[in-house]
């Protein structure tokens, strides 16, 4: 980039370098404004999670509780098996997102790069499966399920993650159709088939996107409660049923009010792992931006 | 299969070279094979996964089932959906919801690209800011709601404890009368992160070359985003568009958590959103079929908005390939 | 063992198989395409001399997982080889997708209220014969809670007969705690610990013990659990004889019923001067964590609010329960009538589609009789569901003895059960107490009257309740 900046310096790179700077602090103030705005309602959860129970609703708001309540986080850990839980999100989220963002992505080709009759309207089918709410046909979808005798087991996801993602393959086919034609071209002149041209052209180029598609996917299984509560039962559930149901309860209360610092101390805790995987990940987001950057 | 597909789509072989004309074909017809092939998976899912719910939620939604009713199981024909008319809460909530998806998806979508755009450039720690604003949406719903409801709480919340040092005794109530802000703020909060990192994987397929030829034929860096980067991202901008519309008229976990987080909790009057009071229908009044008519016409609202939005799309989305495919 | 049989009035697995059918249209066309769909499992109600446990049977228990622990579970498989208990999460649309498959979980858990409708649909299995060979459990050492689920015909004959459930505990619901030194500042005299007071004292005090600061409320007067609404005002209308429905349940009586209007207005009043929490006021947390806060000085809550507050108290308040000035009041009265009885009775029963009737039952009995049991009668969370446990209940110290003086008494009082509109959910909340939270924020900030607001509660109700009887069939 440096080496394109002209180096003769007329009074028009002068403007465009006072407009530049003037950018670049206006960016900077959205990113740290932003960045802000986000942060505080993680740091109170953070801090509320490390509060004695009748804390962290207490007025005036405490914002340093003394002393410091670390065995929340042992409680939190111990009140239910919680590794197996973790084990268990994590396997599914995995089985799940390698699946699915294998076949959305090359659903998405498919409707992207190829032509077939029928294609406008099974794309349409695409797009309006989008729009059904998901209740409508969870119930369904259920019993059917039941019939064939894979309801408390994991196959459910391992078969959901085949049939392909609606939204992902609609986000692979806007993503496939903005890459420009030439690239095909080459390929196509030499003979190539669809999917060698899919697989060793497309897949290679489309790193953000796969990136992007296995996070969301990874992180929307990890944070699903409504399709595990529904089928698995509660020693194979996962960590988000546990979160999302009166999990940090004292037994006898009839009523099932959560212990709130329990609960956000396992959120946190919850929240660490894909957090992880994230700031991994997030770097395959951005190779495009690093190579070009080197060439 | 190969004979209904080569009835189906006429040949356009130039007459005067048979032998080319037959190639073309030929290679027309593995591709169209090819595309059958490759969203196999999906259509054979979409068939035994996807189809039958539907038709069965469909005719669920012209009945009075309730889970329970073996020997009352009754067949209402259009009554389940003429009742949608009669019943104020319905449209009110419907009316609460369209106010709710105006206030947020514009909000959250130009913060979302804003973000994208900020973070596709040369700053530094740029790991950190992109993890850090994806965080939230991370974060378990019920937590996240808490964590808001402590600040946002109207007697023992932060925010109004801070107003408090300057005007004590103020009691906002935020999450009563204000809720609908309340909650385009969490939920710009929390998707943000979402929208910022599919529009970055747009921006990344954006060819570096386009802008530095731009560059080079001395446009600014704002003509640039404005003739280059914009048209280009528009598939992405559309595409996030349309969820974020669809999404949102969907939405009923927010007000839930914030009400109290139960299945029977009631959000306040200002967030009482048009899913909420489907799902009032069914679990709390055990009216399943009625509550599936009501996530019908929901459903044909978005699609009418959807084909709206489709038909805008012409004029300002911009696609390297035919959209329409099969023209 | 003498072969048992069940009773046959529940639903039989048949036509439970027919009304999943309904919700899978289409499943012939999925079996076809999975030649390994396993065979469809014989009909319960033929079975009556069960299969015998040998092969492993498993049993679906609907419960928290607090409330039936791995290690009772654990314990209970130790003993019992052979069968296996899988705990289910408690959820509405779990609940609802297994009942819609045809395979509800063995054993549900339930409150009170929520059992005259499951009657009424004949999920429930009768467990009468059960328990009249059982050596465990013995009709006459159940607490007068279980009578909610008793029932000598129908859905409307409920408090005495066969017995199709248990409570796992159970408390007095309508007790009142009191925070004595919030009373003291505010100059107020110390209410009697031992006889009742009137609701209207208990409002009168509630009204006295709100403090405000500007617009926001520093301490509320007296609060309580707004989703059991309903089911106050139906203990304090059968107190006069009276009802929010009118004897077949089959309408509301509330526009034209002044003693029903009064009971809906008490609680109305105590939200428009902000005494209780309300959408025009909303509570922080919930009651409860505010009366341990310090933040509410009078709230209502069974005797299994014993064994939470000295938890949740803060610094300020758990000084408080030790010195004997955080006490439980007896049950206030509804124009003069003392009653009292548990309005939760949060409980189990066996569903009727059970393939395991004795197995299921043997759990049942477990949980309700054994060592799960009396590891809840120690616990002083609640009253034991069998007479038999009651010397278990926590009585020492200055807090504890002050509390069982209290309980003691008030388990005289609450020896009745109230009755449940069958056509109605019951849940928490439940239709009627559901649509007073929808619509009297509307009331409370003057979008409409009073009158407005009990008119559309009866009407919406008794859509509610048509709505009911169409899917019954009645």
């Amino acid at each position: 980039m440096a080496a394109l900046t002209p180096t003769v310096r007329t009074p028009q790179a002068q403007r465009d370098r006072t407009s530049k700077r003037l950018r670049t602090s206006i960016s900077y103030l959205i990113l740290y404004g932003t960045a802000l705005v986000i942060s505080v309602p993680v740091i109170w959860m953070i801090l509320s999670s490390l509060k004695a129970e009748p804390e962290f609703i207490q007025y005036p708001p405490i914002v340093i509780p003394n002393p410091v309540r670390w065995d929340n986080y042992f409680h939190a850990l111990t009140w239910i098996p919680y590794f197996k839980y973790t084990w268990n999100s994590t396997f599914l989220a995995t089985i799940f997102s390698l699946f699915t963002v294998f076949t959305s992505s090359m659903v998405g080709f498919a409707f992207a790069r190829l032509d077939a009759p029928g294609k406008g309207k099974l794309f349409g089918i695409v797009v309006s499966l989008l729009m059904v709410p998901g209740i409508v046909t969870i119930i369904p979808q259920f019993v059917i399920f039941a019939k064939i005798g894979l309801t408390n087991t994991y196959w459910p996801w391992f078969l959901w993650g085949i049939a392909a993602s609606p939204f992902h393959v609609f986000l692979f086919r806007q993503f496939f159709t903005s890459i420009p034609k030439e690239l095909e071209d080459a390929a196509e002149v030499d003979g190539a088939t669809p999917f060698r041209i899919f697989w060793q052209i497309f897949l290679p180029n489309a790193k953000p996107a796969l990136a992007t598609s296995f996070i969301l996917n990874f992180v929307g299984v990890w944070g699903d409660w409504l399709a595990p509560v529904i089928y698995l039962d509660d020693v194979k559930t996962t960590l988000a049923v546990k979160l999302a149901t009166p999990t940090y309860v004292n037994p006898g209360d009839p009523s099932g009010h959560i212990l709130v610092t329990l609960t956000l101390a396992a959120a946190v805790i919850y929240t660490i792992p894909p957090v992880i995987m994230f700031f991994i990940a997030q770097r395959n987001i951005m190779e495009g931006v690093v190579t070009t950057g080197l060439k | 299969m190969a004979n209904t597909l080569q009835t189906t789509s006429p040949t356009y072989a130039p007459k005067t070279n048979k032998q080319f004309g037959l190639r073309l074909r030929s290679r027309r017809s593995s591709r169209q094979l090819a595309f059958y092939a490759m969203i196999s998976p999906w259509l054979i899912g979409f068939l035994l996964l996807g189809v039958i719910p539907l038709i069965v939620g469909l005719l669920a939604s012209f009945t009075n089932y309730d889970g329970l009713n073996v020997d009352a199981f009754k067949w209402l024909g259009m009554r389940n959906y003429s009742r949608v008319f009669q019943d104020s809460e319905a449209l009110y909530a419907f009316q609460r919801t369209m106010l709710w998806s105006a206030l947020n998806v514009p909000i959250w979508l130009i913060l979302s690209f804003t973000l994208a755009l900020i973070l596709n450039q040369g700053i530094r720690a740029r790991g950190f800011f992109r993890t850090l604003f994806y965080l939230p949406s991370i974060i378990p719903a019920v937590g996240a709601v808490w964590a808001w409801r402590l600040l946002l709480d109207p007697n023992n919340g932060v925010v109004n404890a801070i107003i408090s040092i300057f005007r004590p005794g103020t009691a906002v109530m935020w999450t009563t009368d204000y809720a609908l802000q309340s909650l385009t703020m969490i939920a710009v909060w929390q998707g943000a992160g979402v929208g910022m990192v599919i529009f970055l994987a747009g921006l990344q397929g954006i060819p570096r070359e386009l802008e530095e030829a731009a560059f080079l034929d001395g446009a600014t860096t704002l003509q640039s985003f404005r003739h280059i980067t914009i048209p280009l991202m528009t598939p992405v901008i559309f595409f996030q568009l349309v969820l974020a519309i669809i999404g949102s008229l969907q939405q009923f976990a927010l007000p839930m958590l914030l009400a109290g987080g139960r299945m029977g909790s009631v959000p306040p009057r200002a967030a009482y959103f048009f899913v909420v009071h489907v799902m009032r229908q069914i679990f709390t009044f055990s009216r399943f079929g009625y509550g599936l008519a009501l996530l019908w016409m929901l459903f044909v609202v978005v699609v009418v908005l959807t084909i709206i939005v489709f038909g805008s799309s012409r004029f300002w989305v911009h696609y390297e390939v035919d959209i329409a495919g099969d023209k | 063992m003498k072969e048992k049989l069940p009773n046959r009035d529940h639903l039989s697995r048949r036509a439970f198989m027919r009304l999943a059918g309904i919700s899978a249209a289409g499943s012939v066309l999925v079996a076809c395409a999975a030649p390994a769909a396993p065979a469809q499992p014989a009909p319960a109600a033929n079975a009556g001399a069960a299969a015998p446990a040998a092969a492993g049977v498993n049993i679906d228990y609907m419960m928290n997982d607090a409330e039936l622990t791995d290690k009772e579970i654990e314990q209970f498989q130790g003993e019992n080889a052979g069968i296996k208990i899988t705990r289910i999460v408690p959820d509405a649309t779990k609940y609802f997708a297994a009942l819609a498959a045809g395979t509800p979980p063995d054993i549900l858990r339930l409150q009170a209220p929520e059992f005259p409708l499951l009657l009424a649909r004949k999920i429930p299995l009768n467990l009468q014969s059960f328990i009249d060979t059982s050596s465990v459990i013995k009709v006459d050492d159940l607490a007068s809670a279980n009578n909610y689920y008793r029932s000598s015909g129908g859905a409307l004959d409920i408090g005495a007969g066969d017995v199709y459930g248990m409570v796992k505990d159970w408390s007095p619901d309508e007790t009142i705690w009191a925070n004595l030194d919030a009373i003291e500042e505010a100059g107020l005299p110390a209410p009697s610990l031992t006889e009742p007071m009137t609701y209207e004292d208990v409002k009168a005090y509630g009204e006295k013990l709100l403090k405000m600061n500007g617009d926001r409320v520093a301490q509320r007067g007296f609060d309580t659990n707004m989703p059991w609404v309903e089911r106050f005002w139906t203990v304090w209308l059968e107190g006069q004889d009276s009802s929010l429905f009118t004897k077949d349940f089959k309408k509301m009586d509330l526009v034209e019923n002044e003693k029903a209007k009064a009971a809906v207005k008490y609680h109305y009043d105590l939200a428009a001067s902000k005494v209780s929490s309300s959408p025009i006021s909303p509570s922080p947390s919930w009651p409860g964590q505010d009366f341990a806060n310090g933040e509410l000085a009078i709230v209502q809550y069974g005797f299994w609010f014993s064994g939470g507050v000295t938890l949740w108290a803060n610094d300020k308040i758990k000084p408080k329960i030790d010195a004997g000035r955080i006490v439980m009041l007896p049950s206030p009265t509804w124009q003069g009538v003392r009653r009292g009885p548990t309005i939760t009775a949060t409980g189990s029963i066996v569903t009727g589609v059970t393939k395991h009737p004795n197995e299921a039952y043997k759990v049942f009995e477990w949980y309700n009789a054994k060592e799960p049991a009396l590891n809840r009668a120690a616990s002083g969370w609640g009253v034991p569901g069998l007479k038999s446990m009651f010397d278990k209940i926590p009585k020492e110290g200055t807090y504890r003895s002050q509390v069982w003086s209290v309980l003691e008494k008030e388990m005289t009082f609450a020896d009745t059960t109230v009755k449940f509109n069958p056509y109605l959910q019951g849940g928490e909340p439940g239709v009627v107490a559901s649509l007073f939270i929808q619509f009297y924020e509307q009331a409370l900030k003057g979008e409409m009257t009073f009158d407005e607001l009990l008119q559309k509660l009866e009407s919406e109700t008794n859509v509610a309740i048509q709505d009911g009887i169409d899917r019954i069939g009645a």
